[in-house]
């Protein structure tokens, strides 16, 4: 067995520099390996990939896990062998006794699971107990673990991304389940200290560090429920018990470790589903380019063949509870709602008494929402939340009087309007026949990395608005010389449309539209060589009607970096239409205006635009459009959505 | 003499913890000596570049954490219970008013209370003084939690709840 062990420790390659350092732990091992007989296997193949699946190492040994405390050897984070050899001296060490060393191996359980599979002198009883794993953690009573997917923020387009992050489902044995640290979060590590273009540039290029945090559940999902107003979708997974214990395992040595921040490609997405990657081998993070989004995980998971998603729910947030409530109100009690809204506190308080307790809860509903808006949007107005709270406390005295009320079989928590996995994938092809002025036809080609315009599907729970990021749309005509032109007509940086509608009768706190878009492009769609770098920056309103027809106007300002057909540097723009959501189709009617103050020049365009789904991720896109001069253009596209 | 000075230090340095205490009852408010409220509100969460990284700190984490390395001031289960209702208090306002809902199951579970009725019917009276009260109106949100953490503690007192609060 000696000379096994011996052996095995030979096979440890080191280079000159290297064992120097090594040279403490070979004389330990050789000291402690005759006592028990180890085998110590070499870092090769699978035992290898296995090594650095856990510690994160990519192919040149490097791990993405930054922070040196985090290994146990001094340059652990660069040399897996030398992270190997001491957590085998750490193993050995308590092994022959020294219960020091029991804390440095309680951080690292999957590592002592994996050394327990491959060594035959490590198994389950050596193992030192680490209860604050086992009563944190609860290992053995994990059932299963959800993916929670958390809808956009309100009225921040760069949230509508979504959110992704882990939960571990206890199985009946465990009580108090909403007191468990069960949820698994990871962010970036944000300081107040940072002005807002420097949180831009640290969040996109990896000037933030990030970590694993494990959250409260129950006041998590509240504070994106009713703090923030997003609606909460819910996977359980599919996983094996070995699987199941290797994230619980895993995810507790990931508490320790930092990482590097990156918006784009290394966020919540990609590090809340990598856990499940290595604890099933599958590949979630499938991405034809180098972002990764939250949708793209919830969809590849879906897709992959091993069915890892077992089940959806919907945890509905605040606003769309109360949608539902405001549904489900009579016409005499929405009157008695909207009339208490319109009156001041001394009318209110009159009223109160006469009303419901459907109407109260509704009321209450009314200024919780106001109240989480304010909070949202960091408005300090002390006197308006003081008024929010003076109508709040006429209603909860007012049901505080009256005996308890119990909303079991009186109300039913509103259901998803549809799957968020039912949605397309966040890129889009589309290509096609489009004529311009000047009877130009062409094969039109668009590509849009993310998101959505307005003929886009709605996200469920998430407001129509157009949210693009990236973006290269180009004509390819006949030219007079040999073979084709390529006219480039848009180079979207981002164009965001944040509609900000509302279907109920009331307002929140204002409502307002706006609209922001940066890059190259053409002042409209029927226009040739009229390209420009512009900024554009837009303020207006929009309505809904109900769920399926919306009206909007945006209107503002468009600088260009050169004067296009007779237009100048500085135009005024105004972006008006009726957007109509059916089924399997949108359709989007436009009036848009421009109009330069200083060459004095205008143009009128009305079009009308259709999107029908003819497929799966798949889109057809009719569109007509026509200025006051008689300019037109006509265009139809095939689309086809994919990660 | 060195045991005496040393004692009387103690006792000086505990005075103001004292003084507040007795403002609420009885221990220290959990949002003003357990630091929750402090790290609710410089947090990170209240800055709009959170959004960016699209991470929503646990407020209660670093509560936690200092609770439990100060267990005689601030208990593991009172920066629960009193985390619990900052956080949440619109909605436990609600259900208590109400008399049910999850989140007054969510604190008794929290306060270790074995019955979710006793403990919202006791909630539901003493709430009811609070409210009536029109100092409710300008109260800020930890004026209201501690006035609920109270309400919510005399509540497991009376309804033999197991939490040490």
């Amino acid at each position: 067995m000696y000379s096994s062990s011996l052996r095995q420790l030979k096979k440890l390659k080191f280079s000159k520099g290297r064992a120097f350092k090594a040279l403490p732990f070979i004389l330990c091992a050789l000291s402690i390996a005759p006592a028990y007989g180890q085998n110590i296997p070499s870092l090769e193949g699978e035992f290898k990939s296995q090594w650095y699946n856990l510690n994160h190492y990519n192919a040149r040994g490097t791990s993405g896990i930054r922070n040196d405390d985090f290994f146990i050897a001094p340059d652990g984070r660069e040399n897996p062998r030398s992270e190997y050899e001491h957590f085998i001296k750490t193993l050995l060490h308590y092994k022959q006794g020294n219960k020091d060393v029991a804390q440095t191996l309680c951080n690292f359980p999957a590592r002592m699971t994996l050394m327990q599979e491959n060594l035959n002198w490590f198994s389950q009883n050596d193992r030192p107990s680490c209860p604050e794993y086992e009563q944190a953690q609860k290992p053995d009573q994990i059932k299963s673990i959800s993916l929670i997917f958390a809808s956009g923020y309100f009225d921040n387009p760069s949230s509508y991304y979504g959110h992704t992050l882990l939960r571990f489902n206890y199985d009946d044995s465990v009580l108090n389940q909403k007191t468990l640290n069960s949820s698994l979060n990871y962010g970036a590590n944000i300081t107040d200290q940072d002005g807002t273009l420097v949180y831009i540039l640290k969040g996109l290029f990896g000037g933030y560090s990030a970590r694993y945090v494990t959250n409260n559940d129950f006041i998590h999902s509240h504070r994106y429920t009713n703090a923030q107003l997003r609606d909460l979708w819910e996977y359980e997974l599919n996983l094996t018990p070995k699987q199941l214990h290797f994230v619980s395992e895993h995810s507790w040595e990931l508490k320790n470790a930092e990482f590097k921040y990156y918006f784009m490609n290394d966020n919540c997405a990609h590090r809340v589903i990598n856990i499940v990657e290595r604890a099933t081998g599958e590949d979630l993070t499938k991405s034809h380019g180098f972002w990764l989004m939250p949708l793209q995980v919830l969809q590849e998971t879906e897709k992959n063949e091993a069915k890892l998603i077992r089940s959806e729910s919907y945890n509905p947030s605040l606003k769309s509870t109360f949608s539902a409530r405001y549904d489900a109100l009579s016409d005499n009690e929405r009157r008695q709602f909207l009339s208490f809204l319109s009156e001041d506190t001394t009318v209110q308080r009159k009223l109160a008494p006469q009303m419901s307790e459907d109407v109260l809860l509704l009321l209450i509903e009314q200024l919780d929402i106001q109240i989480a808006k304010l909070s949202i949007k960091k408005t300090s107005d002390r006197n308006l939340k003081n008024a929010l709270n003076a109508q709040r406390r006429i209603i909860l005295f007012e049901l505080l009087k009256r005996p308890a009320y119990s909303e079991k079989d009186r109300f039913t928590p509103p259901a998803p309007k549809a799957s968020v996995l039912d949605m397309p994938s966040v890129s889009v092809l589309r290509t096609g026949y489009i004529r311009r002025a000047d009877e130009i036809d062409a094969l039109n080609i668009h590509y849009q990395v993310a998101n959505n315009d307005l003929l886009d599907r709605r996200q469920p729970g998430q407001e129509k608005s157009r949210f693009i990021m990236g973006a290269v749309n180009l004509d390819i005509r006949e030219s007079n010389q040999s073979g084709g032109r390529v006219d480039v007509r848009e180079v979207t940086v981002f164009d965001i449309a944040n509609l900000n509608t509302n279907p109920l009768p009331m307002t929140h706190t204002g409502e307002y539209s706006w609209g922001i878009k940066f890059g190259y492009s053409h002042r409209n769609e029927i226009c040739t060589a009229c390209g420009s770098v512009s900024l554009e920056g837009k303020g207006g309103k929009a309505i809904r009607f109900n769920d399926h027809i919306m009206a909007y106007s945006l209107n503002g300002v468009r600088l260009n970096h050169r004067k296009t057909r007779d237009f100048g540097y500085t135009q005024i723009v105004s972006e008006n239409g009726l957007a109509i959501d059916a089924a399997n189709a949108r359709f989007d009617l436009s009036f848009d205006a421009t109009y330069d103050p200083f060459m004095g020049e205008d143009e009128f365009i009305a079009g009308a635009e259709v999107g029908l789904d003819v497929g799966k991720g798949v889109e057809a896109r009719f569109g007509a459009a026509k200025n006051f001069d008689g300019d037109n253009m006509i265009s139809a596209r095939i689309g086809y959505h994919f990660n | 003499m060195k045991k005496t000075l040393l004692a009387l230090a103690a006792i000086i340095i505990a005075l103001p913890t004292a003084a507040k205490a007795g403002e609420v009852g009885t221990g220290p408010n959990p949002y003003t000596d357990c630091g929750i409220g402090a790290a609710l509100f410089t947090s990170p969460d209240y800055h709009w570049a959170a959004v960016l990284s699209n991470v929503i700190w646990d407020l209660g984490t670093t509560a936690v954490t200092s609770a439990v390395s100060s267990p005689e001031t601030c208990s593991k289960s009172k920066v629960h219970t009193a985390a619990l209702i900052l956080e949440t208090l619109p909605e436990m306002e609600k259900d208590v008013a109400m008399g049910e809902g999850e989140y007054v199951l969510a604190l008794a579970e929290t306060m270790g209370c074995s019955s979710t009725d006793g403990l919202a019917a006791s909630m539901r009276q003493g709430y009811a003084g609070v409210v009536s009260d029109a100092s409710y109106d300008a109260k800020n949100d930890i004026e209201r939690a501690t006035a609920m953490y109270n309400v919510a503690r005399d509540a497991a007192a009376t309804n033999s709840c197991t939490a040490v609060l």
